[in-house]
């Protein structure tokens, strides 16, 4: 048997589709055969990015779900100010005249972050440090290249890659070399040499999906968090998919409050 | 709907259609997010925290008991509870705080059985998602329901309409096969599954 013929019996018994002779079959070729050990392991590979997949899609429903049941501060606001009426609208004309420096809040405080205890900018920077330090993701489209010193740097070997492709200047690096020097510095604990890389892409429109994730990072912890909070709210507003969404959520949360811009 | 039982909510989220699943999925989230939410508030967690976890305790719960082995011995509300909680305390041991009544709850959440793998994604996954978002839909639905859902064909060719199970085996086999011919000319992907 080939290996596709073998990953077929073994795709069909794993769907239950075989009957008790061919299931017996199936299962002695698990048992005796090592390239039907190698087609099983290939199913279940396939097998657990059904599951991610699945996950994600159930992911996005609880969470369309969990906003019906559970309206946010907005809404809470919105009923306060139709209770209060005339009151609160006076108060809010105060206090726009005596307080002219006051912004709105970003929809996510409105959403998320109204209810949480103060900011804590030394958190911010652990978190963000913590999260720059994790393994990247594979970016589908990446050249060969660039999945090389995306794999590099999913081990933590950083200084290889800042060694083989330091000295390119941000506008000549492509754009898989400036993602890599980007993620090589921030693994490195050096975001200001990150920022040009991740800038570069930013102004270009590539590799956005990761990019942005990296250039918040990079400006959270080279001091600049409120140029990292329109990516982090953008990215969490409008990819519900995106790897890293629910620890752009956890950032965002630690933000420090906008009232004093 | 203001009530469900135990058995109309494992119906309901034990059902194809997906009005149903979403009807009990939404009852456990306006009955129990509140309380884990309050828990996790006051074991060293925010509220980023209590909505990722409870997140995954009602995957979990979901995947749990679409399996065809499941029994209900007990309340699904306390046996979500206590899934939560239990990741939680998981959460919070990998991040070295100690967490209130934390021998109590360990004991209590030791029952639960390891079902946390379903949650887990590297990044072969990752790209694993990508190429499968590229399938057509009826591909994408055919192997979903195989291979998340773990539904028979019997009830496959139900869902989607199809006339026989022979010809639900042999659009999972064309489609399986689109997917590992997409895997194969991902350099990265066929190194890494083979």
């Amino acid at each position: 048997m080939s290996h596709d013929e073998l990953f077929d019996t073994l795709a069909a018994y794993r769907a239950g589709d075989l009957d008790p002779d061919e299931q017996a079959e199936a299962e002695r070729l698990l048992r005796e055969d090592p390239r039907a050990a190698e087609a099983w392991s290939e199913l279940l590979a396939i097998e657990s990015g059904l599951r991610a997949f699945g996950n994600r899609e159930l992911r996005t429903r609880l969470q369309t779900i969990h906003e019906a049941n559970h309206p946010t501060r907005v809404v809470s606001l919105v009923s306060r100010r139709w209770i209060l009426g005339v009151s609160l609208a006076a108060a809010l004309a105060l206090l726009l005249l005596f307080a002219p420096w006051q912004t709105r809040r970003s929809d996510f405080h409105l959403q998320h972050r109204a209810e949480s205890s103060p900011a804590q900018p030394h958190e911010l920077r652990e978190l963000a440090e913590a999260l720059a330090r994790q393994r990247p993701d594979y970016l589908d489209g990446t050249s060969p290249q660039g999945q090389t010193y995306l794999r590099q740097l999913s081990t933590g070997a950083y200084q290889p890659v800042i060694d083989a492709l330091g000295g390119r200047a941000p506008a000549a690096a492509n754009d898989a070399e400036a993602l890599a020097l980007g993620i090589a510095y921030l693994q490195a604990g050096d975001a200001t040499r990150a920022l040009p890389y991740l800038q570069a892409l930013h102004a270009r429109g590539s590799s956005r999906v990761m990019a942005d994730w990296y250039l918040s990072l990079a400006y959270i912890l080279d001091n600049q968090v409120e140029q990292a909070r329109p990516l982090l709210e953008n990215l969490y507003a409008s990819q519900p998919t995106h790897p890293r969404r629910q620890a752009a959520g956890q950032l965002l949360e630690r933000f420090p409050p906008k009232e004093f811009e | 709907m203001e009530r469900l039982t135990d058995q109309e909510l494992l119906d309901r989220l034990q059902a194809s259609v997906e009005q149903q699943q979403n009807e009990a999925l939404s009852f456990l989230d306006r009955h129990c997010y509140k309380p884990v939410e309050r828990w996790i508030l006051n074991n060293s967690g925010s509220r980023a925290d209590a909505r990722d976890t409870f997140q995954d305790g009602i995957i979990i719960l979901f995947r749990k008991v679409r399996e065809p082995s499941f029994q209900l011995t007990g309340s699904l509300q306390s046996y979500l509870t206590s899934i939560c909680r239990k990741r939680w305390l998981k959460r919070l041991s990998s991040r070295k705080v100690i967490p209130v009544g934390e021998i109590f709850d360990q004991h209590q959440a030791g029952t639960i059985p390891e079902e946390e793998a379903w949650l887990e994604e590297n990044e072969r996954d990752n790209l694993l998602i990508r190429l499968i978002g590229q399938l057509k839909t009826e591909c994408r639905s055919i192997l979903l329901l195989t291979y998340y859902e773990r539904m028979r064909t019997r009830e496959i060719i139900k869902i989607m309409n199809i006339s026989n199970e022979q010809v639900a085996r042999n659009k999972r086999n064309k489609c399986m096969n689109s997917l590992r011919e997409m895997i194969q000319q991902h350099p990265h992907m066929k190194e890494n599954l083979r």
